[in-house]
C-alpha cells in the first residue's frame, strides 16, 4: 500500500472512530491502533458485505481485552494480509490471509477461531464429526453479523438443515418436536462442537441421559425394567420425527411383536380382521385404540410391586 | 435503516425462506464470510451515517400486535399457542444495550420477551460485564396439547383418585353398560412445561480460569391418556382409560470449572438432575363387574372394585464430569473426558393391592418397602487427533461406557391387576425377579482422511463396538462398521460427498428364553411346555446379528452467484438374516432436491422436494396357550407383516424487496404427504385382511409484508392458512365402547383448517 494511501486509511478509520458515540479521543484511538492496518477505507457501511456490523458484536469490545478487536483488531483473525492491502489492482486483488471464505481449507481458518474458543464444549472439537469433515466454524456461524443464525432458537434448524436435509424430512413428519416453533433447539440434544456421548454429537454422555434433561420421569430405575427402553430410548423412537404417534419407529402392534411374540394374543396375526365388525362391539383391542397400550401402558418401566407385565 | 421483517410471533415456517440462504450459500454454508467481491468502493464522501447506525447500533423495539385465529384446534396449535378461535393480543420486546466498541465500557443488558399474551411466552434477560461476568435468566412456556375428542365416563377426571357417576351400570362387558354412553364427559388432553432458568459465569483475574454454572426449574401440569387394568389373563383383563395427572417438577443444576491456557484446556464439574412427582399412584374405580377368572367375593368387581396405578416415582442423578485437551503439537492433540454418575430411586413401595380382601390374602409380604434403585454410570472418552499435513488428518479414539446396575434383585409374588388373591405356591406364575440390566460398551474407532488435487478428499472411518449385557439374550455383541468416502470442497462450481458404510453385528449364543428363565421361578418354568415364553425363533432386533449397509450423497451445484442446486440422498439397508421370527429386514431411503434463485439483490426463490421412505419386514409365528409347542412349528401359524411409511415434501417461496427497500413481501408454501401401511400375509392356517393405510396431509401457505414507515415505525402482517388432514383406523369412528374388554378414550384424527391474520406495529427505538 502507498505511503500517503495507508494514511489516508488510518484517517479514515479514525473519523469513523469519531463519528460513532462515546468513542474515545482521537489521539488514544490512534495510539491505539498504530500498529493497525485499516480495512475500514474499503469495507465501509457501504460494502455490500456488512461487515462493519461486528462492532455491535462481542468481538468487537475493546475493553474485553481477550476479544480481536482489543489486540489488532481485523487482522488478529484475517491475518496481516499484506498481498490484500498492497495490491493495486481491485480486480485481481489477493484474499485476505483469511477470508473464511469457501474454497479456503477449513483447518487453517478453524485455527483462527480455536485460539480463543477452546474450551468448554470446543474443547472437544479437534476430531470430532464437523471437524473431521472439513466443516468450518464460519460455515455456521456469522462472525461479522449482530445475530448469529445459528446462536437463535428460532433460526438455528435452519443452519443446521443446510446440510442435514435428512432430518429437514423428519421434522416435517407429523409426529415432532416443536423444533418449527422455537421450543426446541437442535442445541438442546447436541453438541455440534464435539460432545462425551461418542455418536450423535449430543450433549450428554450418552443418549438417553440427554432424553432424560426433558424426559425425567423415564429415568427410573424401575421395579420393572423394559430392557430396550432403559439402553437405548432410540431403540423404538425416532426423536428427529416420525409419521407414528409418540415418534415410534414403528405403530403397535406390529412393534410390540418384533420383541414379543408369546402364546395367545402377542402373537397373533393382526390386520385387517381386527377392524371394526358390523356390530359393537367388535374389534381388535390389541389394534384399536392405543394397541398393546390399552392394557400395557408401562413400557418405559413400572414400579409397581404388581406391574411385572407393565400393566400397572 | 435495517429492514427487517417484523411479527412478533414464533410462529415459523422460516426454514423455507431460510432455505434460500442455505441453498445460496451451498451447504458449505458460508454466509457473511463469502468471497469479498469488492467491485467499486464507495467515495467517502457517499457514506451514510444512517447506514452505519443500522450496522451497529442494536435493534431494539417494541411490538404490539393480534392474532386473529378462524377456528378452534388443538393440533394447529399444540405448541404455538394459537389453539383457540378468536383474536389475541400479544406484545413482544427486543431490547439491547451494549457499550460501544472502543468506549472502554464491556458492560452489556439485553432483554427479549417474545408472545406475552399466548400460553408460549418466552423471556430471556442477560446481563454482564463481557470479560468479567454474566448473567443470564430465561423463563418459557411450552405446551404440548393432546387430543380434545377425547371423553372420560370418570366424574372427577383429572385427579388423583377416579370416581364414576352415581347412577353407573357395571358389565361384564361394554355391551351391557347401559350408562356408559351417557357418562361420557369431553376431556382435554395436554401437558405445559414452565422453565425457568439461571445461569452464569465468572472469568477470574487470571483470564485462563472461569467458573460457570446453571440451574433449571421445570414444572409440568397437565394429563395424558393412561389405560387401567383389572384383572391377568385368560380372557379376563379388563381396562379403562383416564388422565393421569401430570404435576411434576424437575431441577437441574450443573458447574464447572474450566481452564483454558493456548494449547491446553480442561474443566471439572458436576450435574445434578431430581425428578419430583406429587403424585405416587392413581386410583381408580372398577366400571366392569365381576368376570369369572377374578377373585370371588372379594370386591374386585364394581362397585367396591378400586384399581390403582403406579405414577412415575421421584428419582435423581448426579454426576462428575472433567474433561480435557492438549495440543501435544501444532499437528497433534489428545482429548479425553471421564464422566461418573449415579441413578437413584428409593420411592416406597405402592402396596401389591389396595383390595382389603386380597390384601388379607398376601402370605408372602413384599421383599423389601422400596426398591433402592441404583445404577452406576461411567462414560470415558479418549481420542488422539492429528492434522500432519495440510493434506491429512486422522484420529484414533476409545470410549467406554458402563452402566452397572445395583439395583436388587428380589423376589415378588404379585397380585395382578388388583383381581386376584396372592398365589404363593412353588409352581405359581406370580413368583416373578425382577431384572436389574446392565451394559457394558468398548468402542475403538479410527478414521482419517487424504486431500488430493486440491479440493477433493478421501476419507475412512473403521470402528468396533464390544457390547455386553446383563440379563439378556445376547451377553456379547460385536457391531463392526467400515466406512468408505469422496468428498470434494462446497464453494465450486461443483462441491458434494459420496460414501458407504458396511456394517456387521454378530454376538455370543442367542439364549431365546433368558429373560424368561431370569424372570420366572424354576418350578414354574418346569410347568411350562416347551420351556420358553416368546416362540423359539425369534430374534430381538436390538441384539441380533445384523447386516447393514448405507449409502449417502449430497452434491450442490452452483453455475454462479444466483443459482444452487443441491441433491441429497441417503440410504440405509438392514438385514438381520439371523432372525426366523422378529424384524428381518428394514430399509429408508431419503431423497431431496433443493433449487434456489436469486433474481436480483432484493429478490429471490427457491423450491425444494423430499422423500423419505422407511419400510420393514417383520416375521411373526402365532401360538396358542394350550398348543403352543405344536403351534410353534407349523408354518402354516407364520405371518408375515410388510410395513411402509412414504413421506414426501414440497415446498416453494418468495421473497422480495421494494420502494427502496423500505418494503419486504414473501411467500412460503409448503405440502406435505405421509402414508403408513402395514400389509399382512398369513400362513395357511391363519386368515388377513387388507388395512387402508393411515395418513396425513398438511398444507401450508404463509403471506407475510413489512412495511417501514420511518425510522421508529414498522408494520408487519402475515396471512397464514394450513390445512391438515388425518386418518387413523385405529381412531376414526371408533367409539369408547367400540371394544368389549377395553372402555376407549372416543379419539377422532384430526382434521382442520385454520386461517391465521396477523398485524403488528413495532416501534424502534
Amino acid at each position: 500500500m502507498s505511503h500517503i494511501r495507508r494514511w489516508t486509511s488510518l484517517l479514515a478509520a479514525i473519523g469513523i472512530g469519531l463519528a460513532l458515540p462515546c468513542t474515545l479521543p482521537a489521539q488514544d484511538l490512534a495510539a491505539a491502533k498504530t500498529a493497525e492496518r485499516s480495512c475500514t477505507k474499503c469495507h465501509d457501511e457501504g460494502d455490500k458485505h456488512q461487515v462493519l456490523s461486528i462492532l455491535a458484536t462481542k468481538h468487537a469490545v475493546m475493553g474485553d481485552p481477550r476479544t480481536p478487536y482489543a489486540d489488532q483488531a481485523c487482522i488478529t483473525c484475517h491475518g496481516p494480509s499484506e498481498a490484500h492491502l498492497d495490491a493495486e489492482d481491485d480486480a485481481n486483488r489477493p484474499k485476505p490471509d483469511y477470508s473464511f471464505a469457501s474454497g479456503e481449507l477449513a483447518a487453517g481458518s478453524n485455527e483462527v477461531c480455536l485460539t480463543c474458543h477452546e474450551r468448554g464444549e470446543q474443547t472437544h472439537w479437534k476430531g470430532s464429526a464437523h471437524e473431521t469433515a472439513n466443516v468450518a466454524c464460519s460455515s455456521c456461524h456469522q462472525v461479522h453479523a449482530q445475530q448469529d443464525l445459528v446462536a437463535d432458537r428460532d433460526t438455528q434448524s435452519d443452519v443446521c438443515y443446510g446440510c442435514h436435509k435428512d432430518v429437514r424430512a423428519q421434522n416435517l413428519r407429523p409426529f415432532r418436536h416443536p423444533v418449527h416453533e422455537g421450543k426446541v433447539a437442535c442445541s438442546d440434544c447436541h453438541s455440534p462442537h464435539g460432545s462425551a456421548s461418542g455418536k450423535g454429537l449430543l450433549t450428554k454422555a450418552t443418549l438417553n441421559e440427554t432424553c432424560y434433561t426433558c424426559h425425567a420421569e423415564k429415568r427410573g430405575p424401575f421395579l420393572w425394567e423394559h430392557a430396550p427402553a432403559r439402553e437405548d430410548c432410540s431403540s423404538c423412537h425416532t426423536p428427529h420425527g416420525s409419521v407414528h404417534q409418540s415418534m415410534l419407529k414403528a405403530r403397535g402392534p406390529w412393534l410390540c411383536q418384533q420383541c414379543h411374540l408369546a402364546p395367545q394374543h402377542p402373537s397373533t396375526a393382526y390386520s385387517g380382521t381386527g377392524l371394526p365388525g358390523a356390530t359393537r362391539p367388535s374389534g381388535a383391542q390389541q389394534m384399536l385404540g392405543r394397541n398393546c397400550m390399552n392394557c400395557h401402558p408401562y413400557v418405559h418401566g413400572s414400579n409397581h410391586p404388581s406391574g411385572v407385565r407393565k400393566t400397572q | 435503516m435495517k429492514i427487517r421483517h417484523e411479527v412478533p410471533m414464533r410462529l415459523r415456517y422460516r426454514s423455507l425462506c431460510v432455505a434460500l440462504w442455505i441453498a445460496l450459500a451451498a451447504p458449505g454454508l458460508v454466509y457473511a464470510q463469502d468471497d469479498f467481491s469488492l467491485g467499486d468502493e464507495p467515495a467517502p464522501e457517499e457514506s451514510s451515517e444512517a447506514q452505519l447506525k443500522a450496522l451497529t447500533e442494536p435493534d431494539n423495539h417494541i411490538s404490539l400486535g393480534f392474532h386473529h385465529v378462524s377456528d378452534d384446534s388443538y393440533r394447529f396449535g399444540r405448541f404455538n399457542g394459537l389453539q383457540d378461535e378468536g383474536t389475541v393480543g400479544v406484545l413482544g420486546l427486543e431490547y439491547q444495550k451494549k457499550p460501544v466498541h472502543d468506549s472502554g465500557d464491556t458492560t452489556y443488558f439485553g432483554v427479549s420477551l417474545k408472545d406475552l399474551g399466548l400460553d408460549t411466552v418466552s423471556l430471556n434477560a442477560e446481563y454482564g460485564q463481557q470479560g468479567n461476568f454474566d448473567l443470564a435468566f430465561e423463563f418459557d412456556r411450552i405446551q404440548s396439547l393432546g387430543s380434545d375428542s377425547a371423553s372420560t365416563i370418570f366424574t372427577n377426571a383429572g385427579a388423583s383418585n377416579v370416581v364414576l357417576p352415581s347412577n353407573w351400570v357395571a358389565g361384564q362387558t361394554t355391551a351391557t353398560m347401559s350408562q356408559l354412553r351417557n357418562s361420557l364427559r369431553p376431556y382435554k388432553f395436554g401437558t405445559e412445561r414452565e422453565r425457568i432458568a439461571v445461569s452464569g459465569g465468572k472469568v477470574f483475574d487470571d483470564p485462563k480460569w472461569d467458573l460457570v454454572s446453571s440451574y433449571r426449574f421445570e414444572k409440568k401440569d397437565g394429563s395424558k391418556p393412561l389405560a387401567g387394568t383389572f384383572g391377568n389373563t385368560g380372557g379376563n383383563p379388563r381396562a379403562v382409560f383416564m388422565p393421569e395427572p401430570i404435576d411434576w417438577n424437575t431441577h437441574q443444576f450443573d458447574a464447572a470449572l474450566r481452564y483454558a491456557d493456548g494449547g491446553k484446556q480442561f474443566s471439572v464439574g458436576y450435574y445434578l438432575s431430581v425428578f419430583e412427582n406429587d403424585n405416587s399412584a392413581l386410583n381408580f374405580q372398577n366400571p366392569y363387574a365381576f368376570i369369572t377368572g377374578w377373585t370371588p367375593n372379594a370386591g374386585v368387581g364394581y362397585p367396591t372394585g378400586v384399581g390403582q396405578l403406579s405414577l412415575p416415582p421421584d428419582n435423581d442423578f448426579h454426576q462428575f464430569f472433567a474433561n480435557g485437551g492438549w495440543d501435544v503439537s501444532p499437528t497433534l492433540r489428545l482429548n479425553g473426558d471421564v464422566n461418573i454418575g449415579r441413578m437413584n430411586q428409593n420411592d416406597d413401595f405402592l402396596p401389591y393391592t389396595i383390595n382389603p380382601t386380597l390384601a388379607a390374602s398376601i402370605t408372602q409380604p413384599l421383599p423389601r418397602d422400596s426398591l433402592d434403585g441404583e445404577i452406576d454410570t461411567t462414560a470415558v472418552n479418549l481420542r488422539i487427533s492429528s492434522r500432519p499435513g495440510e493434506g491429512l488428518h486422522w484420529n484414533a479414539s476409545y470410549r467406554y461406557d458402563d452402566r452397572d446396575n445395583q439395583t436388587p434383585r428380589n423376589e415378588y409374588v404379585v397380585v395382578p391387576g388388583n383381581s386376584l388373591a396372592q398365589d404363593v405356591s412353588a409352581t405359581s406364575s406370580r413368583r416373578r425377579f425382577n431384572e436389574p440390566y446392565s451394559y457394558k460398551e468398548h468402542r475403538f474407532r479410527a478414521e482419517g482422511g487424504f486431500r488430493f488435487l486440491d479440493d477433493n478428499e478421501l476419507f475412512a472411518s473403521a470402528q468396533r463396538r464390544v457390547i455386553d449385557r446383563h440379563y439378556s439374550e445376547v451377553e456379547e455383541l460385536d457391531d463392526d462398521e467400515l466406512r468408505i468416502g469422496l468428498r470434494r470442497d462446497f464453494g465450486g462450481l461443483i462441491g458434494g460427498r459420496i460414501s458407504y458404510l458396511d456394517g456387521s453385528r454378530s454376538g455370543s449364543e442367542y439364549i431365546e428364553n433368558e429373560g424368561f428363565l431370569m424372570g420366572y421361578s424354576p418350578a414354574y418354568i418346569a410347568t411350562v411346555p416347551g420351556g420358553w415364553e416368546n416362540v423359539p425363533g425369534l430374534r430381538r432386533y436390538n441384539v441380533a446379528d445384523r447386516e447393514r449397509a448405507q449409502w449417502s450423497g449430497q452434491l450442490v451445484f452452483t453455475p454462479d452467484e444466483r443459482w444452487a442446486l443441491s441433491l441429497d440422498a441417503h440410504v440405509t439397508q438392514d438385514d438381520y438374516e439371523e432372525s426366523t421370527l422378529g424384524l428381518t429386514a428394514a430399509r429408508s431411503r431419503s431423497y431431496s432436491v433443493d433449487i434456489s434463485y436469486a433474481v436480483d439483490s432484493d429478490a429471490a426463490v427457491y423450491a425444494f422436494f423430499a422423500r423419505d421412505s422407511v419400510d420393514s419386514d417383520q416375521t411373526g409365528q402365532s401360538v396358542g396357550g394350550g398348543t403352543r409347542v405344536t403351534d410353534a412349528v407349523n408354518l402354516g401359524r407364520r405371518w408375515f407383516i410388510d410395513h411402509r411409511d412414504d413421506v414426501e415434501a414440497i415446498g416453494f417461496g418468495f421473497n422480495g424487496k421494494g420502494l427502496e427497500g423500505r418494503f419486504n413481501y414473501g411467500v412460503d408454501v409448503s405440502y406435505v404427504d405421509t402414508e403408513a401401511r402395514v400389509r399382512t400375509t398369513t400362513g395357511s392356517v391363519l386368515t388377513f385382511r387388507t388395512l387402508v393405510p393411515a395418513v396425513t396431509r398438511l398444507t401450508s401457505a404463509n403471506f407475510y409484508a413489512n412495511y417501514t414507515v420511518d425510522e421508529h415505525w414498522s408494520v408487519a402482517g402475515r396471512f397464514w392458512v394450513e390445512d391438515y388432514t388425518s386418518r387413523d383406523w385405529a381412531y376414526d369412528g371408533i367409539p369408547p365402547d367400540q371394544l368389549a374388554n377395553v372402555i376407549l378414550l372416543g379419539e377422532d384424527s384430526p382434521d382442520y383448517t385454520v386461517k391465521v391474520i396477523s398485524l403488528s406495529l413495532s416501534y424502534r427505538f
